[in-house]
């Protein structure tokens, strides 16, 4: 069952008199329990597409179906409900509210979705030593290194049980050591939990790892890989 | 949760809010400070025309005022005083007898200007606290007090039987002779040097006309509504009477009250200007900087209106604090100079002195500034949320994130 479908997106940034379609005419599925990079030279259209697909943007033309329902359609607090709901952010950097704990952060959206405290609790406490931070629940982002600050953005990505996971560059900050601890954790979460992971990277050892490989340039995909284990 | 949240956030930048508490609470501290001290002296002035016989508003005969004659005066028995004094706004009606006449110890004479006090109820306090030498006069014994520099002028001590000379009534001569009782200093060189005291029966039968009366001073409980008071006495007394408030009395007066307010208020524009700048200053670099977290919190699901809402209380809360800390601040120092007046000193006192009053300023405890101020300052704030407000409104998720 394919969980995202795009069709014929694309989009169009006017710069003065010329065009710069960083994406053009990308249709792709993305299949429930899929790890996935997306990978490509720079200002070949990653980000872009990343951000469509997550609701943070609106494509110029295209669809956009997550779950059968075509986002692109959504507006105003709906969109936002939405992304709350069903999918999952790492950003590059800085990515956790910086007056909360790591458990805070972790708990965030499932407040904002009004879970029980509970519930909460426990889910928080699970998912913080799934990615191997039980030890630093109570530590604020400041005083986290940049690879634990991701494993926290990971966690709270899940929190809510999206659908799937999306990572813009999750590792472009982080040394090798705190790269291979996060990827280790999104694979075994993946193939443990089933949780779809779609990342954009540069990084040779993340693109390794990936079990899909979609390759951009120019806003377009020039070649979609799917590997075995 | 969004308001424990903005509650840790206000906390995140400890030092700025600090500054921005303090920015407002000096503001605040300024601003009430001036008003308070600004108000004291208009009350004091206000206050001291009371006590120095004009009040608040006075009735006489038609034409006195521009003729302040005893042959314009009037009967007591004529006037319904009684009705005055029911009206609802008319704190008291007091009877007030004055004129010119001349006073002397034998050698020298000189221009005095003799006030009537209503025996059964004394002089104001005010007055009888500045005795300087001797004391109060016994009422029936034709005792007086006279003003100190005036007692020097004609040589006079204590005890010493002094001569009035003057005008009676229509027409008849007056004469007579009193013992001065005491000495006083009204802090007013002017006054000290032309007044004496005596009681309203020793003067009636000085000029030789009992029961007449120059003005009735009325004493009311809202000084901002004098227009209407003066309408319904008016309409008690009737055309034969002349109802004047004080401004009229004393426009000079009236200006300089007018010119202290607006200078007041213009320091407290050039204040507040200032103030909404800092506090701008504040509102902006704290979302400018924050507009990458709002961003990720409207990308992970948090709805524009509660970061709206988060921020808003973030600043109300600071604001509230700076104005509390600020009233905290100016309202012991209010108290303090109220209880100590400021002595003005040099050219400026004898300015203030030669307007007739005493060159003192007490400051208003009048807890109505320090509320009027801390309003502004709060709408001011409110005001000012406007530019988060509206960032957040505007705020896209990808453009908020770029690095
Ligand atoms: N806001 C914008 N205005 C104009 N052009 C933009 C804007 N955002 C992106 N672009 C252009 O769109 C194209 C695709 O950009 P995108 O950020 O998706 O590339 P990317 O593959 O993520 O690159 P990188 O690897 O450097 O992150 C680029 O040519 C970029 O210059
Ligand atoms: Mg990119």
């Amino acid at each position: 069952m394919s969980v995202i479908k795009t069709i014929d997106l694309t989009k169009v940034y006017k710069q003065g008199d010329y065009e710069i379609h960083a994406l053009d005419g990308v249709s792709v599925e993305i299949e429930n329990g899929e790890f996935t990079a997306v990978v490509g030279p720079s200002g070949s259209g990653k980000t872009t597409l990343l951000n469509a697909i997550g609701g943070l943007d609106e494509p110029t033309s295209g669809s956009v179906f997550v779950n059968n329902e075509d986002i692109t359609q959504l507006k105003g607090n709906q969109l936002i409900d939405f992304r709350m709901k069903h999918i999952g952010f790492v950003f590059q950097a800085y990515n956790l509210i910086p007056v909360l704990t790591a458990k805070e952060n972790v708990g965030f959206v499932m407040l904002l979705q009004g879970t029980p405290e509970a519930e909460r609790d426990a889910r928080t406490t699970e998912l913080l030593e799934a990615v191997g931070l039980g030890d630093i629940m109570k530590k604020r982002p400041n005083q986290m290194s940049g690879g634990q600050q991701q494993r926290v953005a990971v966690a709270r990505a899940l929190a809510p049980k999206p659908a799937y996971i999306l990572a813009d560059e999750p590792t472009a900050n982080l040394d090798s050591k705190s790269t291979e601890n996060l990827l280790d954790i999104m694979a075994r979460l993946n193939k443990e939990e089933g949780i779809t992971f779609i990342f954009s990277t540069h990084d040779q050892r993340v693109i390794d790892r990936a079990r899909r490989v979609i390759t951009m340039e120019d806003g377009k995909i020039i070649s979609d890989e799917r590997r075995g284990e | 949760m969004i308001v424990k949240l903005a509650w840790k956030n206000i906390w995140r930048n400890r030092r700025r809010t600090v500054i921005t508490i303090s920015a407002i609470a000096f503001a605040v501290l300024f601003a009430v400070g001036m008003r308070s001290m600004q108000q004291g002296m208009e009350e004091q002035m206000l206050e001291s025309i009371v006590n120095n016989n004009l009040g608040y508003i006075q009735v006489h005969n038609k034409g006195f005022w521009d003729e302040q004659i005893l042959d314009n005066g009037f009967y007591a028995s004529d006037v319904p005083i009684e009705k005055i004094k029911n009206l609802e706004e008319v704190i008291a009606v007091d009877k007030k007898l004055e004129t010119g006449t001349l006073s002397s110890t034998g050698a020298v004479s000189r221009g005095t200007f003799i006030m009537g006090y209503d025996q059964s109820k004394g002089l104001p306090e005010k007055i009888t606290k500045n005795i300087t030498a001797g004391e109060f006069p016994e009422v029936g014994k034709q005792e007086i007090l006279m003003g100190e520099e005036l007692a020097e002028f004609i040589n006079a001590q204590i005890g010493d039987t002094i001569v009035f000379l003057g005008q009676g009534y229509q027409g008849a001569t007056a004469a007579g002779l009193y013992t001065l009782a005491g000495t006083i200093d009204l802090h007013v060189p002017e006054l000290n040097r032309v007044i004496v005291y005596m009681t309203m029966e020793d003067l009636q039968e000085y000029i030789d006309a009992p029961e007449l009366l120059t003005a009735l001073l009325i004493d009311v409980k809202h000084p901002d509504k004098l227009d209407q008071t003066k309408k319904e006495i008016q309409a008690i007394v009737g055309e034969n009477y002349e109802v004047m408030t004080w401004p009229e009395m004393d426009p000079e007066l009236r200006q300089t009250l007018d010119t202290s307010a607006a200078k007041g208020w213009i320091m407290n524009f050039i204040l507040y200007m200032i103030i909404t700048f800092v506090m701008f200053g504040t509102i902006l670099m704290a979302t400018q900087e924050r507009k990458y977290e709002l961003g990720v919190l409207l990308a992970i699901g948090m709805r524009k209106g509660k970061s709206m809402a988060m921020v808003v209380i973030e600043n109300i809360i600071i604001n509230f604090m700076g104005v509390i800390v600020g009233i905290a601040a100016v309202t012991p120092i209010a108290y303090y100079f109220h209880a100590n007046p400021i002595v003005i000193q040099g050219e400026q006192a004898e300015m203030i002195e030669n307007f007739g009053f005493e060159a003192v300023i007490p400051f208003s405890t009048d807890y109505m500034i320090a509320v009027n101020h801390a309003s502004i300052v709060l709408v001011l704030s409110v005001i000012l949320l406007l530019y988060p407000v509206v960032s957040i409104r505007k705020l896209k998720p990808i453009e908020a994130m770029k690095l």
